[in-house]
């Protein structure tokens, strides 16, 4: 079982990606999703962390906050960042290859949903149990 | 993330990648090197053995489609090798297809 809503608190430095998805995988598991699905899900939450740690800013205390829980019988994640997403000149060496992962993450999912406030920007991802 | 760059004194321009554990961003450079110096050897076919792969992203994935479009427009081959059904699952949805079996 998952419990309601559970958070971590991440450094934002890429080297924490992993600890993202072994909380996601984790959450995944306990939610009872299968195995497919499942790493559908990491996946997405892989995308969407990368973003915010590329895109985004961390909260004044350098972190990127991720929550999961379930919410009317399907997992539900969000990431936020606290970027107001005033986009500067593209970098010189900036991967074109990021720009992918938001439809990686419709592919993958079955909700996503990207909302851009004044403080920031909320990313959550739903994935349902597959029909069985 | 690991890989070797292998090849064969039989067939020039034939170079395999074989790339092992997490794909992630923090991959994506040692990914892009390995190809660009498959490439600067003068790789006419390219095959990527992902069966070690326990995780691949939209960035190593972008890498990959990159070499298979080069590949394409100069008349070479572009092969991903690989049995994991999540990663060939993730690889599909942008219609790379990847073979089971080893290069």
């Amino acid at each position: 079982m998952l419990a309601s809503r559970e958070r971590l608190d991440l450094k934002a430095d890429p080297g924490e990606l992993a600890t993202a998805r072994r909380f996601a995988d984790a959450a995944a598991a306990r939610f009872g999703l299968g195995d497919q699905e499942r790493y559908e899900f990491t996946f997405a939450v892989n995308e969407a962390v990368s973003n915010a740690m590329e895109h985004g800013h961390p909260s004044p205390d350098g972190t990127i906050c991720i929550h999961v829980a379930a919410e009317n019988g399907a997992l539900v994640f969000e990431v936020e960042d606290h970027g107001t997403f005033a986009p500067g000149p593209p970098a010189i060496d900036a991967l074109p290859e990021r720009g992918r992962g938001l439809a990686f993450m419709a592919a993958t999912m079955d909700e996503v949903d990207v909302r851009r406030g004044t403080s920031g920007t909320v990313v959550r991802l739903c994935k349902r149990r597959a029909a069985a | 993330m690991s890989y070797i760059l292998g090849h064969s004194a039989a067939t020039p321009g034939w170079y395999v990648i074989t790339v092992g554990g997490e794909c992630d961003m923090n991959a994506a450079p040692s990914l892009s090197v390995a190809v660009v110096a498959a490439f600067r050897h003068g790789a006419s076919t390219i095959v990527v053995d992902l069966n070690e792969v326990t995780f691949i992203d939209s960035t190593a994935i972008g890498i990959l489609l990159a070499a298979r479009e080069r590949l394409r427009r100069s008349g070479g081959t572009f092969e991903v090798v690989c049995s994991v059904p999540a990663v060939v699952r993730v690889l599909g949805i942008v219609g790379v297809e990847a073979v089971a079996g080893v290069p």
